[in-house]
């Protein structure tokens, strides 16, 4: 954490001022140029002397007017990076100042908890003197002896009733105390943010002033400035990281990595698999192998950190002389011990993962990921299954299963076909957060890109979009906007959000849609109209049970499922 | 004929004078480096350097075009002086 960020926002907004001014007085010895230019050729005289001075004044012209741009495109740079200085410096000082009134408070707050402590504790002590007068009292009534002084239970209740507010006062103090320990902790991860982006408006900066035209490539310096701005010495990984910061379409990534040598795309996928692993654009073989790059490294992650877990409880561990266990010094908390048991599953999924074709790898939060079965480029059926609520990274066995048979029965009733198990999308958590648009939202503008790539890379192929449960629900936000798919298949749904076939968009899309007569799902209708109900969608028969078993080996319903997604009729 | 040439001679010197005022006012044009502690950050102080080395070498090559481009003017002028000299060797002549 810095005490304030360096660079002046004035002095830099001044040197954009003169370079601004630099560039004018390039501008103006153009239009001189320009001028001598215009005299030189209506003056009238001939010769060669003539026709050499008039060539010159020609020529002059274009490296001015470059100089010009280019000088006062340095300026609009210099000018932006004053601005954001000056912002950041702001932010920074204000939290700077906020978290010295909050540190302070802290201190004064542990002081009060500290006399509060001291004021319990006296009232405690003064509570059991007053508890013991009260004995005494009452063994003397016992005895039958006369009661001297008498009271003892008043100033017990009135000991008590200080007891009482000492606590309450330490109790209102500690929690204060708490909410200010975390705040303090909010404004210095606050700091740390604020740096972390002035730290990137600078890679921008110098980035923006190394593209100009006046800077010579060749200069050893520009190499050195290129690795602090794309963070790595390797001249190719620089041209990667320059190449997608200009936001590139899958199609120019395509045509960029097709055209460097086998061995420069091995050393990107080995160095560079977080940025190409799930970038659109790149062949899905070469996906592939980015993604178990990028998994043996999750695995290893994950493989430390359940080291760790352990060491620490063989380290709390204590044993007598005998090797009996006598206690326990470290114990794990109780979110260690989640921790340690959602790792451990976590680890089960990654090692599941290896020499899988995973097109989309992303270990964050609860994960998301998509594996291919068959081959993506040339089926003549590519299906994509999209899963519903409560389905995550741990149990991708479970939605990978159900693509697995989708895709044997493709492969027997339609020839050769590709199937992804697409948990791309962070799925609902619970059946509460499944009534929810939100996920549905984030999950159809993935799902639409998902299929976008296919398209790109195998635009022959039927392209059909199975989803299960709330799997409709973002399939059904994904038509809204327009799904480039061949047919939309979806079972058990609770509602596509929306009441009408029109409603759904893409109109010129087939939806078919099937549920089992016991499943729940649909009679909740969450998500508007169940669309097995709906007017211009077609339904077709499951002959399963449940929610769960659309995809169940040997069904009519898995039958069904794949004659649609070959672009047959379902019986 | 003879003032002809005198009055594009007067007017080609006139030139020649703009080229070299042109040339000492691109010549004169800089940009100071002097901003290290307005940038704050060695990576920014050092692209900025970069910058200001570019411009210079494009500045001192317009330069050394403008003293070419000086040259010419004066080879023109050289021209008209020749014409200058063969019109008062001709003079009387019947043309």
């Amino acid at each position: 954490m810095r005490s304030s960020l360096p660079g002046s926002p004035d002095g830099v907004r001044r040197l954009s001022q003169q370079l601004r001014s630099t560039g004018g007085e390039f501008a103006e010895a153009g239009g001189e140029a320009r001028h001598l230019t215009q005299i030189a050729s209506s003056m009238g005289w001939e010769g060669a002397a003539q026709e050499r001075f008039a060539s010159a004044t020609t020529r002059l012209r274009a490296p001015l007017q470059v100089l010009d741009v280019e000088v006062r495109q340095g300026a609009q740079i210099l000018a932006q990076f004053g601005d954001a200085l000056d912002d950041l410096q702001r932010r920074h000082g204000r939290t700077l100042a906020e978290l010295e009134d909050a540190q302070s408070l802290v201190g004064r707050l542990k002081r009060a908890v500290s006399s509060a402590t001291t004021a319990v504790a006296d009232a405690a002590s003064r509570v059991a003197r007053a508890t013991h007068a009260v004995q005494d009292e009452l063994l003397q009534v016992a005895s039958g002896l006369p009661v001297i002084g008498g009271g003892a239970d008043t100033l017990l209740r009135e000991e008590q009733r200080f007891h009482d507010q000492a606590q309450r006062t330490l109790t209102s103090t500690v929690r204060q105390l708490t909410d200010t320990e975390h705040s303090v902790a909010g404004l210095r991860r606050r700091l740390v943010d604020i740096e972390d982006e002035w730290e990137a408006v600078v890679r921008h900066t110098v980035r923006a002033l190394l593209s100009l035209d006046v800077v010579d490539p060749a200069d050893a310096a520009v190499r050195r400035l290129l690795g602090f701005v794309y963070g790595t010495a390797d001249p190719l990984r620089q041209q990667l990281r320059g190449f997608l910061d200009g936001d590139p379409s899958p199609e120019e990534i395509a045509i960029w990595w097709a055209s460097l040598s086998q061995k420069e795309r091995k050393h990107l996928i080995e160095t560079e698999a977080d940025l190409l692993g799930n970038l659109n654009g790149i062949p899905p073989t070469d996906r592939y192998a980015a993604n178990q790059v990028r998994i043996n490294a999750e695995i290893t992650r994950a493989k430390a950190e359940i080291e760790a877990l352990r060491k620490k409880v063989e380290d709390g561990n204590m044993f007598d002389d005998f090797g009996n266990w006598v206690g326990d010094k470290n114990p794990l908390t109780e979110s260690d011990t989640e921790r340690l048991r959602w790792l451990e599953k976590r680890l089960e999924t990654l090692e599941g993962f290896h020499g899988r074709k995973i097109w989309l790898f992303d270990p964050s939060g609860d994960g998301r990921a998509a594996e291919v079965f068959g081959d993506l480029e040339r089926a003549q059926n590519v299906a994509v299954v999209v899963p519903g609520i409560t389905n995550d990274l741990s149990n991708f066995g479970s939605i990978r299963g159900n693509a697995e048979n989708l895709q044997a029965m493709m492969s027997t009733v339609g020839g050769p076909s590709a199937t992804i198990a697409w948990l791309g999308y962070d799925t609902p958590d619970d059946a509460v957060a499944g009534t929810t648009i939100g996920p549905a939202d984030v999950g159809a503008r993935a799902l639409r890109d998902t299929v976008g790539e296919i398209r790109r890379v195998n635009s022959g192929a039927f392209t059909n979009v199975s989803g299960h449960s709330y799997g409709s629900v973002v399939a059904g936000h994904a038509m809204q906007d327009g799904l480039d798919v061949d047919a939309v298949s979806v079972v058990g749904s609770p509602g596509m959000g929306a009441n009408s076939r029109a409603g759904l968009g893409s109109i010129h899309v087939p939806v078919y849609a099937g549920r089992n007569w016991n499943d729940v799902v649909p009679y909740t209708e969450a998500h508007g109209t169940t669309p097995t109900s709906l007017a211009g969608v077609h339904d077709f028969p499951t002959g399963t049970s449940g929610h769960s078993e659309y995809y169940r080996e040997g069904s009519a319903s898995l039958r069904n499922l794949a004659l649609i997604a070959t672009g047959q009729q379902p019986w | 004929m003879e003032s002809r040439v005198a009055v594009e001679r007067g007017s080609m010197e006139q030139l020649a004078a703009r080229v070299r005022a042109l040339r000492d006012g691109v010549h004169a044009t800089a940009i100071h480096e002097d901003a290290d502690h307005a940038l704050g950050h060695a990576s920014l102080i050092e692209a900025m350097g970069l910058v200001a080395r570019g411009v210079r070498k494009r500045q001192a090559r317009l330069v050394a075009d403008l003293a070419e481009l000086g040259d010419h003017a004066a080879a023109v002028i050289d021209e008209f002086e020749a014409a200058d000299r063969r019109l008062a060797g001709q003079a009387g002549e019947p043309r």
